[in-house]
């Protein structure tokens, strides 16, 4: 049996303390903001991916899965961020205003 | 005879806990080996402060006694002596205090990315690991459940309620992030050797690096008092070049059959 290349979510410092729960979060976030941006052909967001798969607990994961599908997810998974342009017009209007208030307010649930 | 077993024991790693243990048991990663040295260090102002002490209190004893001494000295004002023992004492702690915050912040901090991740997910009363760095989606899981053999049953040469049915297997030098978490009620994961003790806090995930350095089967337990069964933790160091190959043999049929059943 050949070497497993061993490889896991970088340390990130924009949380650098021993709380990682943010960590877990922002990259389950940060996928889906992905995905919206770039839509699930292209294969940049599997990264992060990997990454909220290696930091969060499969339990949290599959709540959050299900709280997505039925709507009632407490993070903002459609602003533009920095790293992905092109938003679809569509995904800018609607239910997602408002999204930040939410954002900020999902933070102190956490 | 005594002197033999001592020395035999002291070249054998401790890396469980044993009767009458009084020290620390050996380090495998050099955050121990800073926890034990700065308890050597602290140490030496403990014995130079005990030893100072009883020796002005032993010679004022004897000095004094009302028997040799029968009018008491009315001396109130010293100035020199106020000033030693107010500047003496507040030297020492700071000879203390900086090779203790030196130590926690290198605990705390993370400078080199990890190479793996485990998650420990308390249960009441057992452990989950998930080794989740390879999952290509978010049902399927490297998991496995760890419980601590019970009292009636462990197998010969096996430590009595320190043992489990699986263990973690993780790679021999190489830097580990720990993410520790609970399902149910807050739970602490310790493992003395490797300097170790995080606790689990629910609704909060908290990372803790380590970095075995030599491998060994190192032996822990839960150390949030909830109950009886307390679920042990038992780390398995194994060689790099090994991980792989025991991750998938030992790990993966497991969790087939769990899929299984």
């Amino acid at each position: 049996m050949e070497e497993v290349h061993l490889q896991t979510a970088p340390a990130d410092f924009r949380f650098p303390s021993t709380n990682q729960t943010r960590h877990c979060f922002t990259r389950y976030i940060e996928f889906h903001r992905c995905l919206a941006a770039k839509g699930e052909e292209s294969g940049d967001c599997e990264k992060f991916a990997k990454y909220y798969r290696s930091l969060c607990p499969v339990e949290w994961i599959e709540k959050w899965n299900e709280q997505r599908e039925n709507g009632t997810f407490p993070g903002g998974l459609f602003q533009l961020s920095l790293a992905c342009a092109q938003v679809p017009e569509e995904l800018k209007q609607g239910p997602t205003s408002g999204f930040m208030t939410r954002e900020r307010e999902s933070w102190h649930r956490i | 005879m005594i002197v033999l077993e001592w020395l035999f024991l002291t070249i054998a790693p401790c890396d469980a806990a044993e009767p009458w243990q009084l020290g620390s048991q050996d380090a495998a990663t050099p955050i121990m080996q800073g926890v034990m040295d700065l308890h050597h260090d602290i140490f030496f102002f403990l014995i130079l402060i005990l030893v100072f002490v009883s020796r002005i209190l032993v010679r004022a004893l004897w000095h004094f006694h009302y028997k040799k001494n029968p009018i008491p000295q009315r001396i109130v004002h010293g100035t020199t002596i106020e000033i030693l023992r107010t500047i003496f004492p507040s030297i020492i702690p700071m000879f203390i205090a900086i090779p203790s915050f030196v130590l926690l912040y290198s605990m705390d901090e993370v400078v080199v990315d990890p190479a793996i991740t485990i998650k420990a997910i308390g249960h009441q009363w057992y452990r989950t690991y998930e080794y989740s760095d390879y999952n290509s989606s978010d049902e399927e899981s490297l998991t496995f459940d760890s419980y601590t053999i019970p009292e009636d049953d462990p197998e010969l040469g096996q430590s009595r309620l320190l043992e489990v049915d699986n263990r973690v297997v993780v790679p021999a030098k190489t830097n580990l992030r720990i993410i520790v978490t609970p399902a149910d009620v807050p739970h602490s994961w310790a493992v003395p050797s490797s300097g170790v003790k995080c606790d689990a806090v629910p609704g909060r995930s908290n990372q803790t690096s380590i970095s075995v350095q030599r491998e060994g089967v190192y032996y822990g337990q839960c150390s949030e008092i909830r109950g009886t069964n307390h679920a042990s933790i038992v780390v398995e160091a194994v060689p790099r070049k090994d991980y792989g190959s025991r991750v998938s043999n030992q790990l993966i049929p497991q969790t087939n059959q769990t899929g299984e059943a």
